[in-house]
């Protein structure tokens, strides 16, 4: 029955959403009947997929799976190499630690990077199913170059230069658990020891 | 006049003389505030001339013409029509006794409940000889059985998230309650057995928008043992077991739409008694935010 009233909104969301990766795939076609009525959203990054991935039911005896979330920020405006050093910084520590370093970070990409780590957190424990918010740490933390743009930069003596406007990526890791403890450094002694062990492997040919 | 009244009287003849001149006068001339200087306002020349066919008509002549107008102009065509295939709530909703299935049948508010019938209910009487009217096949006693079937594939095609045949089952009301934040989740459900014979509870009958388009909704009593574990993305357990059976009493609300001759029905939604017992928790903690304190305030100080 054909109302008179003009309106759509119930048929945008009907098929909509993409589906998520399963490693069962139930193997089902969409039927080509559906109506597309409205634009597609921005093509989605790799980093943001990652997030959609979906695991098969454990079995009672296996360990329980650290959760994993996947978080990014697309076409900051600094540049790739600043935020690198950032992104070194934090490599590795827990979450809460990271949060308090870049709060006294002078650097602008720290306030950035800072909102990106909260934003995370939050979307872990809301939608990832993760039960504490400082039981993650940060497992990767990358710095990718965004889309640059071409400017003039005028000089004296009519010259003029070609400047970039840089903007970049942050894309960080989070994984379930306390952060794994740094690899304890190789002395002088493990050195030597492996030496001697190299040296009483080698085998002789051609000899008695 | 002047000859007679001097005859009269010689002394006072010139001051009757002028009161009489002062009375004609005022007769000629009436007794107004009249100022010194009088201004007429002359009309300025007419500049803007608005011919009658431009001008705005009273509100009368206006609403005449519109109704000539439109029948002349064509009816508006619909570019998005809609189509309605199910109500949006559920209409006078059922209230479940309390204690139902909480007492043994075989005490006098057991048999109470047991011998409440269908037939008392007026309103349920006349929907569901509406119900009738539409589709002849109906009937309380088969009913039920086909209702605990479309329960039973509408929760298996959720749990093999299988979108077009739980699309089929469910009218769109429902869809989204049973599907909303699944997405990213393993869900697996089973039924294991049911404990008492559904039966049809309460009939209801509404027309949305126009007189006549009828839909019926049927609520049915299920009283079933099932199964149901919940995995999160990563595959961990999130609430539920699968070898915990459970005993559930749910009162079912199925919808057609009697007008459409292809309608189907379809389950509408769930009523929740306010005395039905807390769901068990969720596996994880929770954590509730507490009042934002300001720096040199305590929560101890507050409690």
């Amino acid at each position: 029955m054909a109302v008179r009233c003009a309106g759509s909104a119930w048929v945008r969301g009907l098929l909509g959403w993409a589906w998520p990766e399963r490693w069962f795939a139930a193997g089902s076609a969409f039927p080509l009947s559906c109506i597309h009525t409205s634009t597609s959203l921005q093509k989605l990054g790799k980093w943001e997929k990652k997030n959609r991935i979906v695991y098969p039911p454990q079995l009672p005896g296996e360990p329980r799976r650290p959760a994993e979330i996947y978080h990014c920020r697309r076409e900051i405006k600094y540049s790739k190499d600043k935020m690198w050093y950032l992104a070194k910084l934090i490599k590795g520590m827990s979450i809460d630690q990271a949060l308090a370093q870049l709060e006294f970070n002078d650097k602008k990409g720290a306030k950035i990077i800072k909102e990106v780590l909260l934003e995370a957190q939050e979307m872990a424990v809301r939608n990832h199913n993760v039960e504490f918010k400082s039981n993650l740490h940060i497992a990767e933390s990358l710095a990718g170059k965004g889309h640059y743009t071409k400017r003039i930069r005028l000089h004296g003596k009519g010259m003029f230069g070609i400047m970039k406007i840089v903007k970049c990526h942050y894309f960080v890791k989070l994984v379930e658990g306390p952060p794994p403890l740094p690899e304890p450094r190789k002395t002088g002694f493990d050195q030597a020891k492996e030496y001697v062990q190299q040296l009483r492997s080698r085998t002789l040919v051609h000899t008695l | 006049m002047g000859g007679t009244e001097g005859h009269c009287t010689g002394g006072a003849t010139k001051q009757t003389l002028h009161l009489f001149h002062g009375a004609m006068e005022s007769l000629l001339r009436p007794p107004r505030a009249v100022p010194a200087f009088l201004v007429v306002p002359v009309r300025t020349k007419r500049r803007l001339f608005v011919p009658e066919w431009a001008r705005e008509l009273p509100h009368e002549e206006k609403e005449k013409r519109l109704q000539s107008l439109i029948r002349t102009l064509p009816e508006e065509r619909m570019e998005r029509t809609f189509y309605l295939a199910c109500t949006a709530s559920i209409i006078d909703p059922y209230v479940p006794p309390e204690g139902d299935a909480r007492v043994t049948s075989l005490s006098k508010e057991g048999l109470k409940q047991r011998m409440e019938k269908l037939k008392q209910t007026a309103a349920s009487q006349l929907a569901l000889r509406k119900v009738k009217d539409h589709d002849p096949n109906f009937s309380t006693k088969t009913f039920p059985e086909v209702a605990q079937e479309i329960y039973v594939e509408a929760h298996n095609s959720l749990a093999n998230f299988n979108k077009q045949k739980l699309h089929s089952l469910v009218t769109e009301r429902c869809y989204p309650d049973m599907v909303r934040g699944n997405r990213y989740k393993t869900i697996r459900w089973s039924f294991v057995e049911s404990l008492e014979p559904p039966r049809v509870v309460h009939v209801r009958c509404t027309s949305v928008v126009n007189q006549g388009n009828l839909y019926g909704q049927v609520t049915v009593r299920m009283h079933t043992r099932q199964t149901l574990a919940i995995y999160d993305r990563f595959g961990r357990l999130m609430y539920g077991g699968e070898k915990l059976p459970k005993d559930v009493l749910e009162y079912v609300v199925f919808e057609r739409y009697l007008v459409n001759p292809y309608g189907t029905w379809r389950m509408h939604g769930k009523i929740v008694p306010e005395w039905a017992p807390p769901k068990d928790p969720i596996v994880k903690t929770v954590m509730i935010p507490g009042p934002t304190l300001d720096p040199s305030q305590e929560y101890e100080e507050m409690k």
